[in-house]
């Protein structure tokens, strides 16, 4: 796929960067579509609003994954990742699935790279969630591997007697949250699909 | 995989595998289809999880700006706070002036029970001020914490085994808001925070305020990435029971990083 960026990158570069401006241009020209969209499937205002919240959350967090690039405009990609989430709302809600959506809004491109961008949701839903059932210290010390804190720090911040004890430790436990994760019935789903 | 294999596949995601240490395991991977593929999962749930957690004080910013340029752009709260205000001042205004207009056109007439009217105008006005003091301020305590709560959106898929089954339809249960048949399964997940966070939430919305306390302050006290939202809802539980101080310290027991901190701040300036 061409990767050169779509003028629309400016978006994604806006809500990586927290530029208050543009990402309210996002709201003035989309907020109305999803309102609508939503509206017409079993939704209200409040749940319009939290969509919205959550689809930008999504891309925003792909985003930050760094080998993101926007290749379409972004109305196409942002109304693939909304459908799939409100879609995702309803089973969870037990309500019924039938989207009602407007036609012409099929493009393979948008709805390739929305994909990738719900999948990666997806995946991270499978991560947290077996991380959440590792060991109180596990959890811990993971978490500041995560948020990139040199493992010195951690050494000190844990009170652990050396380096290599953190390593081991960190080695032992990112294991153990790897076999979670292969042992879970979705992850041949998720796996290598970007 | 042993822990040793661990290490290495650290060590090279990190960047710390050098000279024929790094071309030994690169010719490891291409023949290794088992070493590649944990490999590539050790890399995706490190920069995975890392978009989620190394990124708290930003999301915290997106969530404010999100939530204020909602309330623009989705309107709905505002206007139902704003209804309900002017419903009460209405309600204040109206209801009790034609009440008097009333009994005064009637002294004025002359009519043989107008003594007796006149006598009860003390208690109307009694039970009118009574009346202004239930409308004014019982709605608008439930509207604050109301305007305030929602339940906490447990957000788990498809987990394997029976257990996990029974999960899922409790979680099914609890968005449709049976959290009655909810709650006995989440009792299950003792060591789960956001199990027992959502089972807080069913006993809340159960009325049962102690039991929902007491579980959001368990949740509290451990070191997970529920604890600011346990002391979010152990806050709006205590504002439940009337105990304004407790939910401020709950409220300031919220770090400055989490997604809950502008709203327990707007909250905490209003008890």
């Amino acid at each position: 796929m061409d990767k050169k960026p779509h003028p629309d990158q400016k978006y994604i570069d806006a809500l990586l960067n927290n530029d208050n401006q543009l990402i309210k241009e996002i709201y003035q020209k989309y907020s109305k579509e999803v309102l609508n969209f939503v509206k017409k499937n079993n939704g209200n205002e409040q749940d319009a609003d939290d969509l919205f919240q959550e689809s930008l959350m999504a891309i925003i967090r792909r985003a930050r994954k760094g080998d993101f690039v926007l290749t379409v405009p972004f109305g196409g990609y942002f109304y693939y990742i909304y459908k799939a989430k409100w879609l995702d709302k309803l089973r969870i809600m037990g309500k019924e699935q039938v989207i009602k959506e407007e036609t012409g809004r099929c493009n393979d491109d948008s709805q390739t790279i929305a994909i990738g961008t719900t999948l990666n949701e997806d995946r991270l839903a499978l991560y947290k969630k077996h991380f959440e059932q590792l060991t109180e210290s596990c959890r811990q010390l993971l978490r500041l591997t995560f948020e990139k804190l040199p493992r010195k720090q951690i050494m000190e911040r844990l009170d652990y007697a050396s380096e290599n004890t953190v390593n081991q430790r960190v080695h032992r436990c990112r294991g153990n949250l790897q076999k979670l994760i292969k042992q879970d019935k979705n992850y041949d789903r998720l796996r290598g699909r970007s | 995989m042993t822990d040793n294999d661990y290490k290495q596949i650290d060590e090279y995601v990190n960047g710390q595998l050098a000279g024929k240490a790094l071309a030994d395991f690169e010719a490891q991977l291409l023949t290794n289809k088992t070493l590649a593929e944990e490999v590539a999962l050790y890399k995706d749930v490190g920069e995975t999880l890392t978009t989620n957690y190394a990124y708290e004080k930003e999301d915290a910013e997106l969530k404010q700006l999100f939530n204020k340029l909602g309330k623009d752009y989705f309107p709905k709260e505002e206007a139902v706070e704003k209804t309900i205000n002017v419903e009460q001042d209405n309600t204040n205004i109206v209801q009790l002036k034609p009440v008097i207009e009333k009994n005064d056109s009637n002294d004025s007439s002359g009519d043989g029970g107008s003594s007796g009217i006149r006598w009860l105008k003390p208690v109307i006005a009694l039970a009118v001020a009574a009346l202004i003091v239930l409308l004014i301020f019982q709605p608008w305590q439930r509207s604050l914490i109301d305007n305030y709560y929602e339940p906490y959106a447990l957000n788990i898929t498809q987990r394997t085994g029976s257990n996990m089954t029974a999960l899922i339809q409790a979680q099914k249960a609890y968005h449709s808001g049976d959290y009655a048949s909810a709650l006995p399964v989440f009792e299950q997940y003792p060591d789960n925070a956001e199990v027992q966070l959502t089972k807080g939430n069913a006993a809340y919305n159960l009325g049962k305020i102690d039991e929902a306390i007491a579980t959001f302050q368990q949740v509290a006290s451990g070191d997970s990435v529920y604890v600011p939202a346990a002391n979010w809802y152990l806050a709006l539980a205590y504002l439940k029971k009337e105990q304004p101080e407790k939910a401020k310290a709950a409220l300031d027991n919220i770090p400055e990083g989490s997604s809950y901190y502008a709203k327990a701040q707007e909250l905490r300036n209003k008890i």
